[in-house]
């Protein structure tokens, strides 16, 4: 699904030049669990903006589906993106002024699905995911866990066949983090991929790979025989 | 989906309470202005609009020039009209009619000083749009001694009765009533209560004078006539009927034709029967409109990119959602034109709330009405979306182009460069309003000193009463003066033609000997011995008039210091014992004094050269010298006096000063005019630095925290946001003064004597600006300063 070779992200400000990502090759196939680990600051989070197409690398290749995206254009980004890509951040993300409702509907909107259609795709996701009652509440209303739940959800309406993850614990508690590890573990389970950046060594561990990034090299790789077991 | 832009749009307003009210109220301002001053241009522009086909219609002018002057009035001779008719067979119909001074006119025991007053040749109707209520337009005038009334006259004397074929009197001459016409609309350069019939001069000499010149003359075109064929083929049409006659007197003249709806914005110099109106002040009214809404403008633009920090995560979303730049381009407008229509609401209420003082303020008969038609309509659609688009475009763009990675690393939406475009966006508005304010200051500092300025003659203490309604005061102005004189605390009397501050007569003028080539056309004033005394006129050589040594029996003249200048004398006493020509009344006679000059119209126009004789066949005005005290029981004696005098005839008086000064009405109007905008625009600037240092506080409330537990004090702090916009408004007054010097001497210059432009109305006008500016950051400072670093460090 996700082929990388020899990217490289460089930040230019006016006096400093940041090397973030440098030579880092890396394959992710279809259905895979993987984990990026690593230290504040080794770029993890640029790989996944990077593989979110959210940001274009400074040189080296990067083949979404067959595609090479990285000279893409913003307008092909965002077509590609919003087909085949969901995300799931630490800070939930959810759109203050909408609801529940309207926030996991979003991505369906800007698909320019029928509202039918819509309706009865939101309402089916917000059932699994138990957040149904919540539907007409806005995101303040609602605890940290249950933000992260409908953000999942967002994540997951339009049936992308990726889902980028960044910390999605990283705000909440062991009770509501484990949820939402669950959560992530059934949909890989139901064929979506994963790949999740995390500081925490347990939750990697329900991946099924883990990446540790340091100084935007990778440094080692493990990949694990089977996936949710702590 | 735009359910969706709806929804967050409004959400967001009732989110950000204040930063809403901010925008909708400065934005509802500067719509309220701008709708106002449409209202008002529009009311200007719609002169003689709705005259059926007016592009027809139009009155002749006439350019007359001697070899020493040239004068271009609106009044032409009486045989004119019939000329052109008879001349031109693409004059279709042409009409003569000419304007009486005010009238009494009485029907029972109701009788009233009429003004606008004419008397038209038949064809009238048959040109301007006049609808009859009663009678028949085509015979109504046919016949000598017939009147047609205006709807509002007819009641003022016959109640609800049918007035037709009854009788008015109009100064003891008796009409028959034989139609009555609609009001005229406030918006006509001829106004009229009163229209009396030609035809009981016809065959009189006057009426075939060519050289008699005191007839408007309209004429309507057959249809698709071009009147500039026919403009540059009647020019000299006079001389196939009189060119001996003007061949005689040296005279030379051009006809021109004036476009009816043209005439109150491009008005003749001379002779006008309304006072037209004033491109001018369209254009001063047209911009300080656009300029109060470009304030508003701004606040709007940067309000938004300044909370564009709080939108910043939003925007992220949606583009990882799949939102498209475009799509939030579109979003942002949509927000942008939504805040812009609610401002547009409020505006209308606005508008509504304030049209009775906005119709004392202009002097319009201004309605909301006015903004219920399809060019009104296009003028805020079109408004709306220049505003929403002006105003939300920058937002739109410059929002809609974060990154979603940068914002999601923490990243604010604002940008430095940002940060500079708001700044130079304050600086614009502040510059704006300290343009107003100087403006404002200029206007009223013009006004002071015109209203202050020594006129040259003593107006105090002067009451007017106007002669009129068939009245004559020739023969006996010395025996009523003295009636009224019985009167302790009636100090002097004198007798006039005008009052001063209204226009003369002008009448051509040449030296005797001299052929009339040279006449020249000289200003006139007839009055009696008294009237330089009483008035404290300077005589700078030979003497007043002397009713001891005959000067009311000899022609004798009197000539101000300009008209010495125009004959080419270099000093008052080369002028004394040369004899004029006058061409009223055809009269000669020695020049026995000069006057100092004095401002006998404001002071806006220059002191013009003047004859003076002592003329009691011109006489229509008394002026009493009356003592200030007592005042109230003088008063009831000249009344008493008067109507035992002139018992038919109503009392009416003024006092000579405030008189003098109703000539500065419009420099007034302006200046309340002025006053308000400036005002408007500084309170919306006002408004936006206060939402922009609320802004500026919440983003820097770590810095300021911080420097206080490095021992920053409250008062430090507090300095540290009031000085970054002081700073703004410096850079603003170093703009706006050299443009509001500019502006300013360029409208002094229409005046003939102004006031210097001092520094102190810039400075003034600065530091006004400072402390609005100060007023409105300091609550943000004050609560900045005092609130508590470690609350908001705790949540960093």
């Amino acid at each position: 699904m996700i082929k990388i070779r020899d990217l490289r992200k460089v930040y230019t400000t006016e006096e400093v030049e940041t090397t973030a990502l440098n030579s880092v090759n890396l394959e992710i196939g279809e259905g895979e669990y993987a984990a990026i680990m690593g230290p504040s600051g080794c770029g993890k989070s640029t790989l996944l903006n990077i593989l979110g197409m959210l940001d274009n690398p400074t040189s080296g290749e990067y083949f979404f589906k067959e595609q090479d995206v990285a000279k893409y254009s913003e307008r092909q980004r965002a077509n590609l993106r919003k087909r085949n890509i969901g995300f799931v951040f630490q800070s939930f993300n959810l759109i203050d002024e909408l609801t529940i409702y309207e926030n996991v509907e979003l991505p369906l909107l800007y698909l320019g699905i029928p509202a039918s259609e819509r309706r009865k795709r939101v309402n089916e996701v917000l059932e699994q995911l138990q957040i149904m009652p919540r539907k007409k509440h806005f995101p303040q209303q609602l605890s940290g866990g249950q933000q992260q739940r409908v953000a999942v959800a967002r994540a997951v309406i339009a049936n992308p066949g990726l889902i980028l993850a960044d910390e999605p614990t990283g705000n909440l508690d062991s009770v509501h983090g484990d949820e939402v590890m669950q959560l992530l573990t059934t949909l890989n389970e139901n064929g979506t991929t994963i790949v999740m950046v995390t500081h925490s060594q347990a939750y990697a561990e329900y991946s099924r790979r883990i990446v540790n990034l340091f100084d935007g090299h990778i440094v080692t790789e493990n990949i694990r025989k089977a996936a949710g077991a702590q | 989906m735009l359910s969706n832009y709806l929804t967050t749009a409004l959400r967001n307003l009732v989110r950000y309470k204040v930063y809403s009210f901010i925008n909708i109220l400065g934005l509802a301002i500067g719509f309220a202005s701008c709708m106002v001053i449409f209202l008002y241009i529009n009311a200007e522009l719609s002169y003689d609009k709705y005259h059926q086909d007016r592009d027809r219609l139009f009155r002749v002018g006439q350019m007359e020039k001697t070899e020493n002057a040239s004068y271009f009035g609106a009044v032409t001779a009486p045989p004119l009209a019939a000329a052109l008719k008879e001349s031109f067979p693409q004059v279709e119909y042409a009409a003569h009619i000419s304007m009486m001074h005010s009238q009494l006119v009485s029907h029972d025991d109701r009788s009233f000083y009429e003004e606008r007053c004419l008397r038209a040749s038949a064809d009238l109707f048959n040109i301007l749009t006049m609808p009859f209520v009663l009678g028949e337009p085509e015979t109504a005038l046919e016949r000598p001694y017939t009147v047609v009334i205006s709807q509002s006259a007819a009641v003022r004397y016959f109640g609800y009765d049918n007035p037709l074929g009854d009788i008015l009197k109009i100064n003891d001459t008796e009409f028959e009533v034989t139609g009555v016409v609609r009001d005229a609309p406030p918006n006509t350069h001829l106004k009229y209560n009163i229209i009396t019939s030609l035809a009981q001069y016809e065959g009189r000499p006057f009426m075939e004078n060519w050289l008699y010149h005191a007839f408007y003359t309209y004429v309507k075109l057959t249809p698709g006539a071009d009147p500039d064929i026919l403009s540059g083929r009647m020019q000299r049409i006079g001389d196939k009927y009189a060119k001996a006659l003007f061949d005689e007197h040296g005279y030379t003249y051009r006809f021109i034709l004036q476009a009816v709806p043209d005439l109150h914005l491009h008005a003749c110099p001379n002779d006008e029967p309304e006072p037209p109106g004033n491109p001018l002040y369209l254009y001063i009214f047209g911009s300080i409109g656009i300029l109060i809404l470009m304030i508003a403008c701004v606040n709007f633009m940067n309000l938004t990119t300044a909370r564009s920090a709080s939108r910043a995560r939003e925007i992220g979303v949606r583009k990882v959602v799949g939102a498209r730049r475009i799509q939030l381009v579109r979003q942002f407008l949509g927000e942008s034109i939504i805040v812009a229509a609610l401002a547009l609401l409020t505006a209308l209420v606005m508008v509504e709330l304030t049209l009775p003082n906005l119709r004392e303020l202009t002097g319009n008969d201004l309605a909301l009405a006015g903004l219920l038609n399809p060019l009104a309509f296009s003028v805020m659609a079109g408004l709306l979306l220049v505003v929403g688009i002006a105003a939300g475009g920058y937002p739109a763009i410059f929002l809609s182009r974060l990154r979603p990675a940068f914002i999601f690393k923490g990243h604010q939406g604002t940008t430095s460069r940002a940060s500079l475009l708001r700044k130079i966006l304050v600086v614009g508005q502040f510059a704006i309003s300290i343009v107003l304010i100087i403006g404002t200051l200029m206007v009223h500092h013009q006004l002071n000193f015109m209203k202050n300025r020594s006129l040259d003659f003593d107006g105090r203490q002067k009451l007017v009463i106007p002669v009129r309604g068939g009245i004559s005061i020739t023969d006996n102005y010395e025996s009523v003066k003295s009636e009224f004189l019985k009167h302790s605390s009636v100090l002097g009397a004198t007798a006039s033609s005008d009052v001063l501050g209204t226009e003369f007569m002008s009448i051509y003028t040449r030296l005797v000997g001299e052929d009339d080539t040279k006449d020249q056309s000289i200003l006139h004033l007839y009055y009696d011995g008294d009237f330089i005394p009483m008035h404290d006129i300077r005589i700078i050589a030979g003497r007043p008039f002397d009713p001891e040594l005959g000067d009311e029996a000899n022609t004798r003249f009197l000539l101000n210091e300009s008209a010495v200048a125009t004959f080419g004398w270099t000093t008052p006493e080369d002028a004394l014992g040369k004899k004029i020509y006058t061409g009223y009344g055809g009269r000669e006679g020695e020049i026995v004094g000069v006057t100092a000059d004095f401002h006998f119209r404001g002071l806006q126009n220059d002191i013009q050269p003047l004859v003076m004789e002592w003329f009691p066949a011109a006489f229509r005005t008394l002026t009493l010298n009356v003592s200030m005290e007592n005042l109230n029981e003088t008063m009831s004696y000249v009344e008493t006096t008067w109507r035992d005098l002139y018992p038919a005839h109503p009392f009416d008086y003024f006092f000579l000063d405030e008189f003098f000064n109703r000539q500065y009405r419009a420099e007034e109007r302006m200046e309340k005019i002025f006053w308000a905008f400036s005002l408007l625009g500084l309170f919306i600037a006002g408004l936006g630095i206060l939402g922009l240092a609320s802004f500026m506080a919440e983003r820097r409330s770590k810095e300021i925290s911080i420097r206080k537990v490095l021992g920053a004090s409250p008062s430090g702090i507090a300095v540290l946001i009031g000085k970054e916009f002081l700073g703004l408004v410096v850079v603003a007054s170093m703009i706006s003064c050299p443009l509001a010097y500019y502006a300013a001497s360029r409208w002094l210059e229409s005046f003939a004597y102004r006031t210097r432009i001092g520094a102190g109305i810039f400075i003034l006008a600065s530091i006004l600006a400072m402390v609005i500016a100060l007023v409105s950051v300091s609550y943000q400072a004050i609560r900045a300063a005092l609130t508590n670093p470690a609350q908001v460090l705790k949540y960093e």
